[in-house]
């Protein structure tokens, strides 16, 4: 039984990811305006995603994640359930990889990313089309994927800060790395 | 252990709410305004959050391009100054044809277009992504925001509500793909449709076979339809390379604070 003190220090600790995620959340829900002139939307929630079902699946439990899905849509715009199936879909492959990945050195956690995070918004602009009945512009997609694949590194970073917050777990899978 | 944080892998949740997500959507397709309630309620709890955290970086925006555009201030200057000459003389020639245009309506009793009044709002946050070009303001139903009502800025037409809860609106903007505009060419009169493409420009369709529309032709609305008033400013023909015709709308989304939305005046 821990002692009063040493909960609310573990409760802290465990704040700390989900704050950090809900900062990623709100920045993934504006878009940001480069000196070009272009409006980008940077995935920061797919790169939240893709890290904790990497390294700690079982902080972004898959209700978690549909809540984040719907309310992203929400905000957003767009269909109800186009992101909660997309960022589900893209747990699920993530999960079952998590053996191969956390033992990877960190360029290829960043390779996986690409294919992940390509295929995941890749589908999300077909599921858009398909259910707006047209198609929109590719280029905005490609744009925010090499936006996300660029600032994965970073993001990762911010992540891991807040990862090793949190207690350890005896899984030889959930180190930090 | 009072917080469980071991490895579960993926639940058995997760089928189930994959299934509840491919529903959703399938509502969205065929019934898409079931959500709007949804929509606004959370548009509205995220609203404060989002006006904090997109602060900063709506400043650096404009710190940026006010930065870059100093050397262009002072040949601006210049331009105004002569400018403001010569709409002065056209604020007098402005008033002339005001009176001549009452005492004519005055004579043949005609039937004026309805007023319109505005709220000013302040744009929160974009809240536009790849997919949706939209904007969010701390105005709504308490302030008398009505859906579907037309929004303007200083220079031209941004588009029209779409959502509207208590306290929070959001405007669908002028490029979005899902937006039309009925529009005239202000010199020959003739008619189109401005479709929205998510992209900088938007096209211009229904045009009359054997139109000929010129290269910077000011467009704007025509009111056909009753959803944006008649004369509202829009944009200027501009023509690709594929000859194609397309609009580069007045409004400047990139480096927009304010916006107007219009409402029809009680009474009238």
């Amino acid at each position: 039984m821990l002692a009063i003190s040493e909960q609310i220090d573990l409760l802290l600790r465990i704040c700390v990811p989900y704050l950090v995620m809900l900062v990623l959340l709100l920045l993934n829900m504006i878009s940001f305006s480069t000196p070009l002139s272009a409006t980008i939307e940077i995935p920061f929630i797919i790169i939240v995603i893709y890290y904790w079902s990497v390294y700690r699946p079982a902080l972004l439990p898959p209700i978690l994640i549909f809540i984040i899905g719907i309310s992203l849509d929400f905000i957003s715009g767009l269909p109800a359930g186009l992101s909660s199936f997309i960022f589900l879909i893209m747990n699920n492959i993530v999960s079952n990889q998590r053996l191969f990945l956390t033992g990877q050195p960190f360029m290829i956690v960043w390779l996986g990313f690409i294919i992940v995070g390509f295929s995941t918004l890749l589908i999300q602009w077909f599921l858009f089309g398909l259910i707006n009945l047209q198609w929109t512009p590719i280029e905005p997609v490609m744009l925010a994927i090499i936006s996300g694949v660029l600032l994965f590194p970073v993001v990762s970073l911010i992540l891991n800060l807040s990862h090793k917050l949190l207690p350890a777990i005896p899984d030889q899978y959930s180190a930090v790395k | 252990m009072p917080f469980s944080l071991s490895v579960s892998g993926t639940s058995f949740f997760s089928p189930i709410l994959i299934i509840i997500s491919i529903l959703l959507m399938a509502i969205s397709a065929f019934r898409p305004s079931s959500f709007d309630f949804a929509r606004a309620q959370v548009s509205e709890f995220f609203s404060p959050a989002l006006t904090f955290i997109s602060l900063p970086f709506h400043h650096a925006s404009i710190f940026f391009h006010d930065i870059t555009s100093l050397a262009q201030l002072q040949a601006d200057n210049l331009r105004l100054t002569q400018e403001n000459i010569k709409l002065r003389e056209w604020y007098q020639t402005a008033i002339l044809l005001d009176s001549e245009n009452k005492s004519l309506r005055d004579l043949l009793n005609l039937k004026v277009d309805p007023k319109y009044s505005h709220i000013s709002a302040r744009v929160i946050a974009d809240a536009g992504n790849t997919y949706v070009k939209s904007f969010l303001v701390p105005v709504g139903v308490n302030d008398g925001v009505k859906k579907g009502a037309a929004v303007l800025s200083g220079d031209g037409l941004v588009g029209r509500i779409i959502e509207v809860s208590d306290n929070s609106s959001r405007i669908l903007l002028a490029t979005d793909i899902n937006l039309r505009v009925p529009v005239v060419v202000e010199d020959t009169g003739q008619h189109a449709i401005m479709a929205g493409t998510n992209g900088r420009y938007p096209r211009l369709i229904h045009l009359p076979q054997g139109s000929e529309i010129e290269k910077g032709s000011r467009l704007i609305t025509s009111g056909y339809g009753g959803a944006y008033p008649h004369g509202l400013p829009v944009g200027k023909v501009v023509i690709n390379d594929n000859g194609v015709m397309g609009v580069a709308l007045f409004s400047d989304f990139d480096k927009m604070q304010i916006v107007r939305i219009l409402q029809k005046s009680e009474g009238l």
